[in-house]
């Protein structure tokens, strides 16, 4: 028995009904922020797909829809098998010691899976010179394995492109903090595998990357810092850098899966509220999201079927994670991108040399203080509100100093360091703003300040939180987000010094300007229309 | 021997005598952080997933004099032992995929949490063998990443998550509110008693999510709607809403002091408190940001030590001002509970030996001395020594400590005998 429902975005509820147990599903509609449109969903009855002890999680259907591959620890560690869908038939096809997991296949049938082995301690290891990464492994259906990567370092979650020419992956090759980026390797061939979106620093990841079946969008999990959640985020595949966020940060969301036809995403999350980890789809263009009706127990990992008319996922009823299989349909009534034009209004303050001049002309003459040091007293132009805004300076270093120096300072009332650019002990640049309780979140540069040559940095905070740094016109890798501070007017602004004084940087501000919105010629936040309607952001 | 040497010979000889007890030196001990330390030709010098890199780790902990071990039995890379409450999902990056990995070799490598035999067990074992004090150093809620609150429990569990005022929810903390997550926690203290932990210490200064801010969850809103018929504050640093939340946290105290109790183990139960000024107000650091009332927990006789981890000491008077804080600590806990004060190396707060030495002009040494002494002489059960990692406490203030420790101020000072 199937049932329809359909409820007004507004309502901010999901509709279950009770019926027939498990075997009836429903799901319903729920708000987002930014939609005014709905889905329609109906969902059939779950089936389990494997049953006994051990944790069966992360299903993929393969192309033909006659198998699953997933990953089980029935025998301790993670081992990949297959799935018969037609007769329940379960048979390993990576397995012994070592971890082998999160299976992708490819359009001839191959399968690409994690894999590490690591018997030894990690000083053992390292004494002995001894692999301790995760590579890629490829499976072939004469039972031939062969290695796709393998290094000190982990490759993971990969995805193939729906032409079988490439593998995107999660990887943390060069990377030093508690981070991941996104990595593309050709299947066959003799092309390297190369970085498409480094991401590194602190606690900062891109995750489960995988291209839209028409192959224009790269869609993946980020999250942006230990206190954030993990979001579902998108680019088009020519431009990584410009991405767009398509979770609320209230939510947590991760592992998402693009639907055969690109139109729906299913992806697994949580909000305040919800019962549990559950399955969701999202209609990304309007930003339409759905948590599905699946019943006890946390649900996660959906992947679709290759018609897009069921979904695999995990579910712990049992106490173990068992598959499941339930049929979705998925009707999308309205596929009008719901974007909200914001003005700009723009504030500016831009340093001529003497005096900070504001938009309409105002100046207010800086304060020589020691050194270069200079200090401004209630600019005007820097009440930069809950929106956007974008900090950029000329400076030069002279000489790095062993603890932090500041380079330049706004003085507010909600916090005596409302933003700041400033050079650490380890001689990198960090620009940061603050959270909406002062907390500080900021963003450090990829690599040290040279010292002697003037050096371009732009900072800027987007309207959603989301932190970016260019460094002579280069993006950042390191990202940060929950930066919704409200500024109101400055207090004051100091180049080359804090704010009542100390930490002055060996060095001098050579220009500096800053305002709401985004300098000319910088990369705007991405919108939905931008993104998937090719549309100029905002 | 000068006349200084001659009285406190004579008050050791009195404090013998007396029965006095041992002035304590307690070490705050991670494993974790003596993993990566090499010798100059690049050499690892511990394996702190073996018994006998341990072994070594704690050779060099007892240069700084230390009696009583804390060892942390979470954090960093997660569990330092085979958690049973912690088992599933396995958390090792990159297998639980909502975990970043932690790229600094070794570090990121460490898996504390299958090494055979059981670390945590064999050391504390280690100690009591050794006539030491074994006891564990637990960062009740520390939410750096990679930090084991992000860990298998929790990401089991997101029905118990911290809620912020927005209505965000955040998986580095579980609501005490949900008596789920009281057992939870109250089992994993029994895998600490199962393993000969004699001393618990739970570090309210490592925090990160341990905030009033990610308590807006339904019981806690609802226990505020309930007693004040509103809606509550927004501000998570408003002290209505701090004390609030502080009643769920002193429920959980209470009832972990009961199941130590219960447990037929005398454990002792310390909590580490940072921030500390002295006085009583509202404006209570551990009260507005970890919303916890550790004055009613001392008052109430829940905890049996309070080990301040740091002090609001000022920069005209670093040693002068320390003293009275001190004082006025001591004072309040006098015949409540022991105190421990601080000689930390650690200077994240900026207020540890390197900031003592920026503002005295001494030498860490110096400083180090000075700390113990102002310990022993307002009235503190002991001192505390934070991080203790390798080469942490440099050899000349190790010196200075042991011989402070084991001599001046070997036993706690009585105040009839003390010169």
């Amino acid at each position: 028995m199937n049932m329809l429902l359909h409820s007004h975005l507004s309502s901010g509820c999901i509709l279950t009904a009770a019926g027939a147990g498990v075997a009836l599903c429903l799901a319903g509609c729920i708000s987002s922020p930014q939609a005014d449109s709905a889905l329609r969903v109906r969902c059939g009855r779950m089936k389990a797909l494997t049953d006994g002890p051990g944790h069966d999680t992360e299903a993929v259907w393969s192309p033909d829809g006659r198998r699953i591959a997933f990953q089980t620890d029935r025998q301790g560690d993670w081992d990949v098998a297959v799935l018969d869908v037609a007769d329940g038939g379960v048979t390993p096809v990576a397995a012994g010691a070592g971890h082998a997991c999160y299976p992708a296949w490819t359009p001839d049938g191959r399968l690409i899976y994690a894999f590490g082995h690591h018997p030894m301690t990690a000083v053992q290891a390292a004494r002995s010179g001894a692999d301790c990464g995760y590579g890629l492994r490829v499976w072939r259906p004469d039972g031939g394995i062969s290695e796709l990567t393998q290094g000190y370092w982990r490759d993971y979650t990969p995805s193939v492109t729906a032409d079988g020419a490439f593998v995107y992956y999660a990887s943390t090759r060069g990377n030093s903090g508690n981070s991941a980026g996104v990595w593309r390797v050709p299947l066959d061939g003799e092309a390297r595998a190369a970085c498409v979106l480094p991401l590194d620093g602190g606690t900062v990841g891109a995750v489960q990357p995988s291209l839209s079946p028409d192959g224009r969008f790269l869609l993946w999990a980020q999250l942006d810092g230990f206190r954030e959640n993990w979001r579902l985020t998108a680019a088009a595949a020519t431009n990584l850098q410009e991405s767009l966020t398509l979770t609320p940060a209230e939510m947590s969301a991760y592992a998402p899966r693009w639907s055969p036809d690109g139109r729906l995403i299913a992806f697994t999350g949580f909000r305040a509220g919800d019962p549990g980890w559950g399955i969701f789809l999202l209609e990304p263009r309007t930003g339409g999201l759905c948590r599905l009706a699946t019943g006890r127990g946390h649900a996660r990992s959906p992947a679709w079927s290759p018609g897009g008319r069921s979904l695999v996922f995990e579910n712990n009823r049992s106490g173990f994670y068992k598959l499941y299989r339930m049929p979705v349909r998925c009707d999308i009534l309205c596929e009008r991108s719901a974007e909200t034009q914001s003005s700009l209004d723009r504030v500016e303050a831009r340093w001529d040399g003497s005096a900070l001049v504001d938009a309409g002309g105002g100046r207010v003459a800086g304060m020589p203080q020691a050194g270069d040091a200079v200090r401004f007293e209630r600019p005007a132009g820097l009440d930069f509100g809950s929106g956007a805004f974008f900090v950029d300076l000329t400076l030069v270093v002279d000489r790095h100093a062993p603890d932090t120096r500041i380079a330049v300072v706004g003085q507010y009332a909600e916090h005596a360091l409302g933003w700041q650019v400033f050079v650490r002990e380890n001689r990198r640049l960090f620009f940061n703003s603050r959270g909406p309780d002062g907390r500080f979140i900021g963003i450090e540069s990829d690599d040290p300040v040279q010292t002697g040559r003037p050096v371009r940095v732009l900072g800027i905070r987007d309207a959603d939180g989301a932190m970016r740094l260019y460094v002579d016109g280069r993006k950042q890798a390191g990202c940060a987000s929950g930066a919704t501070l409200s500024y109101s007017p400055a207090l004051s602004v100091c180049f080359c010094q804090q704010w009542n004084g100390g930490m002055r940087l060996n060095g001098r501000v050579l220009a500096f300007a800053c305002g709401r919105g985004y300098p000319p010629g910088v990369p705007r936040v991405m919108t939905s229309a931008g993104l998937f309607d090719g549309e100029a952001g905002q | 021997m000068t006349r200084r040497d001659w009285i406190a010979a004579a008050v050791l000889c009195a404090a013998a005598v007396n029965g006095a007890a041992r002035f304590e030196a307690a070490a705050l001990v991670d494993s974790f952080d003596f993993a990566h330390v090499k010798e100059r030709d690049g050499r690892y010098v511990y394996d702190t997933e073996t018994e006998a890199g341990n072994i070594a780790v704690l050779d060099h902990v007892l240069l700084t004099g230390a009696r009583t071990i804390l060892w942390r039995n979470c954090g960093g890379a997660t569990m330092r032992y085979r958690s049973d409450e912690e088992r599933w999902p396995r958390v090792e990056a990159p297998l639980d995929k909502r975990r970043l990995p932690d790229n600094r070799p070794v570090y990121g490598w460490l898996r504390y949490y299958e090494t055979e035999p059981d670390i945590l067990r064999h050391m504390l074992g280690v100690c009591r063998e050794r006539g030491l004090r074994a006891g564990v150093h637990w960062p009740f809620e520390e939410t750096h990443w990679a930090s084991w609150t992000f860990g298998a429990w929790n990401f089991e569990h997101p029905q118990f998550w911290g809620v912020s005022p927005r209505g965000k929810v955040w998986a580095g903390r579980c609501s005490l509110s949900y008596p789920d997550v009281v057992a939870h926690k109250l089992r994993l203290a029994d895998e600490l008693v199962a393993r000969g932990m004699d001393h618990l210490f739970v570090d309210l200064w490592r925090i990160g999510g341990w905030s009033p801010e990610y308590e807006y969850v339904p019981p806690e809103v609802s226990r505020w709607r309930h007693q004040f018929g509103s809606e509550p504050p927004q501000d998570p640093r408003d002290p209505r809403w701090c004390r609030h939340v502080a009643e769920t946290a002193h429920a959980y105290f209470v009832a972990l002091r009961a199941r130590l109790a219960a447990s037929g183990r005398p454990v002792r139960l310390m909590i580490g408190i940072p921030d500390v000024d002295g006085g009583e107000s509202s404006e209570d650091t551990v009260l507005l940001t970890r919303g916890v009332d550790w004055r009613r927990l001392v008052r109430e006789g829940v905890v049996d030590a309070i080990v301040v981890m740091s002090v609001k000491w000022e920069e005209r008077a670093p040693l002068e001002s320390t003293r009275e804080i001190y004082r006025r600590v001591a004072a309040f806990c006098e015949g409540r509970c022991e105190v421990l004060f601080p000689v930390t190396q650690y200077d994240f707060t900026k207020k540890g030996i390197p900031s003592y030495c920026r503002a005295t002009r001494l030498a860490p040494e110096a400083v180090a001395g000075e700390l113990v002494k102002l310990a022993w002489e307002e009235g503190g059960d002991g001192i505390c020594m934070e991080c203790v990692d390798h080469n942490n406490y440099a050899p000349a203030t190790c010196e200075v400590l042991r011989r402070l420790l084991d001599g001046a101020c070997r036993w706690k000072r009585n105040r009839a005998i003390t010169p």
